[in-house]
């Protein structure tokens, strides 16, 4: 279900990274330049309203940059446009660059570059001025926010022209990979731009705070003899030379690193990034990157561990950051709770959680284009579910035209796996499968990794439904993608691909299941445990009833009866999702 | 000299005659391009070109044993006097890469890949990507000691080159480098670099080759003394010492020597089945691309905490030298006081005491603060740089690809007949995250120290000037803060060199309780169980990593060792008494093996007879040891034993006696089932200098014996002659070529190129071209 596809692009919350935290007032020390306070401010107007005042000011703040010949206000005001561009997303702002505000020579009026080119162009002059200032955060920032882009962008050879120049275009994942390495460019470089003079007094509070604690290291006693804790100081909220905004970009790099580990397919490192974010930088990050932090964490566990430990940990994250109005958690929470309720076969639950998503996404505070798209892919799903296949199809149509309009091709391919699969459902395997074959392609230009193999799978289930005949050809695809899907797919990927594996086999005729029986029941009993934790009623039954007949094949008539009572036990649930409480849950979690 | 050189009579077109400085021990061809490798009795790795240009000269220090190339001839191995193997560059003789999994001396090499056809293989569907390649720029090497050429800028790149070319394109093709020592082990390496199995035969129960359900024998104190592998990988003829004897557990209790129980050593012939190599040659090649990367980023790690520590506690050393003065000159002013209080009251302005002014203006001095402010700053520098291009990076690359085996251990359909076990796998992922997020902490640290001695400095060069009574505006501000906290901190204690150090000292690191709950509450979130690991130091967690990845890593090995074993053995011949000493024994032995162009056709496709080897050896004469007159060549000694065609599955023997006049210096093996053989001459008068003869022989015309079952309990060489077979031969049987010399061994024969190299004993090298083909002599240049 598009694991590896969720969520990219929502990391880290802005706020903040310029300026000392929650001191807003600090402003023209961290920024010296009048002319890029202006700027920012330009930001933060254009940030909660989207389409306020933002891009005016700042333009104004660009044309100022210029004139006064300040080349460092300029590439604030550069990295600041683009910010604004990236994350408004670029449909309301293209009528500013190129506007009048933007005298920016090369890449002004006329240019038949697209605005996202564009965006680039700006973003990487932006960058290389603040590395010849050497003003270290601007050049963090700018390097998180070129992460971004390569994230999803497709790499074009300058030279492509002639016999030689190379066809594959692909996402370059080593750029992001050293475009990410920031923190220990932050926590060497900090000191360098000047502007990290720390005046007396900085650190009172976090000496009150600590003194109240008890646990301050003698710093105010006088006795030599007591050991003194020189360890503790450098983690908690004691005195740290090092501005918590240096401290909160490196951890947002993190965060990054955890998003592009999301979409390359790499489960253990998704989680380690979140991890080191949480444990190295929760005491200077912003409360929206550690709750993403937490929200990542979440996640993995629910693809992972099941919904029921999930659940549990949301709890705990909700009362954390209670005082949060947080849409990132309550997102989260419709997340789990559409999944649980597909995979339990709760349509209704599922179609209330989807109109919640649309509220959401279509609510007043900016457009999310991640969070449509996100919101129709579910709602496509849900018909999906509901076997109403015409209408799954075309709302998933409509969010393919949304994609290309908006240029979200990494978007694209999800889009087109989810068709593949409202294609396989609906019994028409052959239309299914240029579907998946173009989901393919884009996951490979992408280097979606994750998605890429459950793209195989799907396909490989496509092949295996045309018939036997095909089995050995559904086979090797699943071979090859098994070492992904099984390293880094959560138990729904995992228990299908098992089941696929042990539907490939049993339909090939040269397979018998007396010379080795195991070959089919080991997947399917680990696919069945996975999906009684996921309480997937309707793929359990399935694997039930696949080991149910190799039982009777084999003639062991009581292992039979088990796997039989277990698949008719999941059949019911499935047929009676209301018995299971989901009204409950329902009131419970709403 | 060669005068006849250009007579069409002759073959083998002389291509060069040169002089070498000293005597050669070992020389191989390389496999793919005209370059002989060469060991010389001082010791040394010399390249040679077909032209006789020398490459390269490396000196390993110390005894070399063996040496063989890595078949796609880019790299060398180099089995050394102690256990040894290194891996050398093809291109300027660099060591790559140097594991020591033997105790004594590694007597001989083979390493052999995966034959070609691996598309047309069902396993052709399992190939497998390392993705690491396309996410991560390429891994970080071994940092250098700063000041140790840093200046050969070039060298260093050069290096790095070389090295990526060893982990990467390595691991294109499945190989496997076999080892063996003197103590009879065994041992089996994949690309070289991932120890994967190890076999001893020192004491052995074996059956006898021929006879499916007959007596077991034992080999005692047996060593090994070449191996070689089939094209397949799935199985490996050694040759070994050692003594055997009968009827082990057979029905039959007579000791094979009943007179003198320990049976005279002799020369054996072992088959040993790795058919698990080619078997599962896809997980194994997944699982040692993994593995053998992090074994290799665990060293860049080991590399760059030593070097950091180094210069840290270099930089510590100095500041606390200069800052002991301090303290000696308070009690030395008749106080008790701690430098740092007095540093303290100077800060607050309270009073100075007499004992800091001198301290400062006098015996640190402005200079001497620069100086020392300049050592620490430049130490941090250093800190950092090896931090952001070293420690972070393998830090992350260790995660990811224990990652990927983590990956691979979830199929266990696949993957746990290797020995590949999730939990382990799990430990160890476990075990890498935590050591990612102590090096983030580190990097924190580093940081804070950093700043802190910076404002320290800062402080006392204001103080300094004050205390002259100097202007102090221009000087840059600092944060009194700090001070205090340096001052009860760092200025005694060193949170970071801790952190570096690879003692097995414990240290035990305190953590506020903010730390902790956050912990235990991340582990309620799926983080680390373990919610105490920040209580270790970094270095601590490297340990962890390392034991675990170890433990991991060690189930494959014992799995595979589990699964090679000996298949059968058959006796060669007896060792001469006077030669039974190993170091005096050097009979010429080559193993090769052929396409079976015989049966391959007939023989279903997929059946593995269609490889035949070859063995080929020179028998010592029972009175001295330098002469050899007969050589024995044996073939389909490593057919498949359950072969029903009983006919098809004996081994065939030929003898071969030199003319008369004439002994055997050394032989090869060539293409097409010739054996090249070098003949000196033994009836020598003083004047003439003395002759040698280089020879091809045709073996397929040759009257092969097929042995019987009955072989029973004799060597093959007692064998043969009882039954009478032993064919003369003459220089007329084959090609042949004289050279004006008397020879010694080592011939290096390349059977790909055509060539071979002779050495004479006037210390001269000759090339000769063994092969006609005008075209094939083209393709040389």
């Amino acid at each position: 279900m598009g694991e590896g596809g969720r969520e990219r692009g929502r990391e880290g919350g802005r706020e903040g990274w310029f300026q000392q935290e929650g001191d807003d007032s600090l402003w023209g020390e961290i920024i010296p330049y009048e002319g890029v306070g202006l700027c920012w401010l330009g930001c933060l107007v254009g940030h909660p309203t989207g389409l306020g005042q933002g891009p005016h000011i700042t333009g104004h703040a660009w044309a100022g940059a210029i004139k006064n010949h300040d080349d460092s206000c300029l590439a604030y005001s550069m990295a600041a446009v683009c910010d604004l561009l990236f994350d408004k997303g670029v449909s309301t702002t293209t009528g500013m660059i190129g506007s009048t505000y933007l005298p920016g020579g090369d890449i002004g009026r006329g240019s038949s570059l697209s605005t996202q080119q564009q965006l680039l162009v700006l973003l990487k002059k932006s960058l290389k001025s603040a590395e010849s200032l050497k003003l270290t955060r601007l050049v963090a920032f700018n390097r998180l926010a070129l992460a971004k882009f390569d994230l999803k962008r497709v790499k074009r050879s300058l030279v492509s022209f002639g016999p030689k120049a190379p066809i594959k275009l692909r996402s370059c994942p080593i750029e992001v990979c050293k475009e990410l390495r920031l923190s220990s460019y932050l926590l060497s470089e900090f000191g360098s731009d000047g502007s990290s003079f720390l005046a007396d007094g900085i650190f009172s509070t976090a000496w009150l705070n600590s003194l109240q604690k008890s646990e301050l290291p003698s710093i105010m006693s006088s006795e030599n003899g007591a050991k003194t804790n020189d360890d503790a100081f450098y983690f908690a909220g004691q005195p740290s030379p090092i501005p918590a905004c240096v401290l909160q970009l490196a951890g947002t790099s993190y965060l990054l690193k955890c998003a592009s580990w999301e979409s390359y397919g790499s489960s253990p490192l998704v989680r380690l990034n979140a991890l080191v974010h949480a444990t190295c930088f929760a005491d200077a990050a912003s409360t929206t990157d550690l709750c993403q932090a937490y929200v990542k964490l979440i996640q993995h566990m629910a693809m992972f561990k099941g919904y029921k430990e999930a659940f549990t940990a949301l709890k705990f994250v909700e009362k954390k950051f209670s005082s949060l109005s947080g849409s990132r958690i309550q997102l989260l929470k419709l997340q789990l709770l559409h999944d649980r309720a597909l995979h339990r076969g709760q349509l209704k639950l599922a179609q209330q959680v989807c109109n919640e998503f649309g509220v959401l996404a279509s609510s007043i505070s900016g457009v999310d284009m991640d969070l449509k798209a996100e919101a129709s892919l579910r709602h496509a799903r849900t018909l999906l579910a509901a076997n109403q296949f015409s209408e799954a199809a075309s709302v998933a149509y409509s969010l393919f035209c949304m994609c290309h309009k908006f240029n979200m091709q990494v978007e694209n391919a999800s889009v087109h796996l989810l068709l593949a699969e409202v294609h396989k459902k609906s019994g028409n395997a052959v239309s299914g499968l240029p579907y998946a074959l173009a989901s393919l392609s884009f996951c490979q230009s992408f280097n979606l990794d994750l998605l890429e193999a459950s793209a195989t799978l799907t396909l490989a289930e496509l092949w295996l439904s045309l018939g036997a005949g095909q089995a050995k050809r559904a086979l090797m695809l699943l071979y090859r993608s098994m070492p992904i899907l099984l390293g880094h797919g959560g138990l729904e990927l995992r228990a299908r691909a098992n089941i696929a594996l042990a539907k490939c086999h049993l339909s090939d005729s040269s397979f018998s299941v007396f010379a080795d029986p195991g070959v089919v029941l080991d997947p399917l009993g680990q696919a069945a445990d996975e999906l009684q934790i996921l309480e997937y009623h309707e793929l359990a039954a399935e694997a039930f009833y696949l080991m149910a007949m190799v039982y009777n094949m084999l003639g062991r008539t009581e292992d039979r009866e088990a796997a039989a009572a277990s698949f008719k036990e999941h059949l019911t649930s499935l047929n009676n999702p209301e018995t299971s409480g989901w009204k409950s849950t329902l009131t419970h979690h709403l | 000299m060669e005068t006849d050189e250009t007579s069409e009579a002759i073959p083998f077109q002389l291509q060069a005659d040169k002089p070498i400085a000293s005597e050669i021990k070992i020389a191989e061809w390389n496999p793919e391009k005209d370059l002989l490798v060469m060991v010389t009795e001082d010791l040394k790795i010399v390249l040679h070109r077909f032209n006789w240009q020398r490459l390269w000269t490396v000196c390993p220090g110390r005894g070399i044993t063996s040496i063989c190339w890595r078949p796609d001839g880019k790299v060398i191995a180099v089995g050394l006097e102690d256990g040894t193997i290194s891996l050398h560059d093809v291109e300027n003789g660099k060591m790559l890469r140097s594991t020591k999994s033997h105790n004594v001396a590694v007597v001989c090499l083979n390493w052999e890949e995966e034959g070609q056809s691996l598309t047309d293989e069902p396993g052709a569907i399992f190939t497998y990507e390392d993705r690491t390649l396309r996410f991560f720029p390429p891994a970080p090497r071994v940092p250098q000691i700063p000041g140790l050429g840093s200046g050969v800028a070039g060298s260093v790149e050069e290096h790095e080159d070389s090295f990526q070319e060893l982990s990467s394109s390595s691991c294109q093709r499945f190989s496997i480098l076999c080892s063996g020592d003197k103590d009879g082990n065994i041992c089996f390496s994949i690309f070289g670099l991932f120890l994967i199995g190890k076999l001893s035969v020192r004491e052995l129960s074996v059956r006898m080759f021929s006879q499916v359900n007959g007596t077991t024998y034992r080999l005692l104190n047996a060593s090994v003394y070449k191996v070689a592998f089939s094209k397949n990988l799935h199985q490996l003829i050694v040759l070994c010492f050692g003594e055997l004897i009968g009827n082990v557990a057979g029905q039959n209790d007579e000791p094979f020597y009943p007179e003198k129980h320990d049976a005279p050593p002799g020369l054996h012939c072992l088959l040993v089945d790795t058919s698990i190599f080619r078997n599962r040659k896809n997980e194994l090649h997944q699982v040692a691309q993994q593995a053998s990367n992090i074994e290799e980023l665990i060293e860049v790690v080991r590399a760059s905490l030593s070097v950091m520590h180094k210069q840290w506690s270099d930089a510590m050393h100095a500041f606390h030298e200069k800052f002991r003065a301090l303290s000696s000159l308070i009690i030395d002013h008749g106080l008790n006081s701690a430098s740092q209080e007095e540093l303290l009251s100077l800060l607050f302005g309270a009073r100075t005491n007499p004992a800091v002014h001198q301290f400062l203006v006098t015996s640190l001095g402005e200079v001497g603060l620069k100086r020392l402010g300049k050592v620490v700053d430049s130490a941090g520098k250093e800190l950092h740089i090896v931090v952001r291009e070293h420690l972070l990076p393998a830090a992350e690359m260790i995660g990811f690809r224990i990652g990927e085996l983590k990956g691979l251990s979830r199929w266990p359909a696949r993957f746990q007949i290797i020995g590949l076990d999730e939990k382990l796998i799990d430990r160890a992922t476990e075990n890498a995250g935590m050591f990612l997020v102590q090096v983030e902490r580190l990097l924190r640290i580093l940081s804070v120290s950093l700043y802190q001695f910076q404002n320290f400095f800062t402080w006392l060069t204001k103080s300094i000037k004050l205390l002259m009574s100097e202007p102090s505006d221009q000087l840059p501000q600092f944060n009194s803060e700090l001070v205090i906290v340096f001052l009860r901190t760092l200025f005694n204690h060193d949170p970071l060199g801790k952190h570096l150090e690879l003692s097995s000292e414990k240290h035990t690191i305190e953590l506020d309780s903010d730390t902790m709950q956050r912990m235990e509450e991340l582990s309620r979130l799926g983080g680390f169980s373990d919610t105490k690991f920040l209580q270790r130091t970094l270095a601590e967690e490297f340990d962890q990593l390392q034991v675990s990845f170890r433990e991991a890593t060690s189930m494959p090995f014992i799995a595979i060792s589990q699964k090679l074993h000996c298949e059968g053995v058959m006796p060669l011949f007896h060792i001469p008494s006077f030669q039974q000493k190993y170091a005096s024994f050097n009979s010429p032995v080559k193993m090769s093996y052929y396409l079976d162009s015989d049966r391959s056709d007939s023989a279903s496709g997929e059946s593995r007879n269609d490889i035949l080897d070859y063995i080929c050896f020179g028998i010592p004469d029972e009175t001295s040891s330098e002469s050899r007159s007969i050589i024995g060549v044996a073939r389909g000694f490593s057919r498949d034993r359950k072969s029903v065609d009983i006919n098809s599955s004996s081994v065939e023997v030929v003898l071969l006696r030199v003319e008369d006049g004439y002994q055997c210096v050394d032989l090869a093996l060539y293409k097409d089932y010739q054996i090249v053989l070098l003949l000196n001459e033994t009836t020598l008068d003083a004047e003439s200098p003395g002759k040698a003869w280089l020879m091809i022989v045709e073996t397929k015309e040759l009257p092969f014996v097929c042995l019987s079952e009955a072989l029973g309990n004799l060597t093959l060489w007692e064998m043969c002659q009882l039954e009478g077979s032993v064919v003369d031969l003459s220089r007329k049987d084959g090609k042949a070529r004289c050279i004006p010399h008397l020879v010694s061994p080592p011939l290096a024969v390349s059977a790909s190129r055509g060539v071979a190299s002779v050495f004479t004993l006037r210390k001269r090298a000759l090339v000769y071209i063994l092969e006609e083909d005008e075209d094939e002599i083209s393709d040389m240049e």
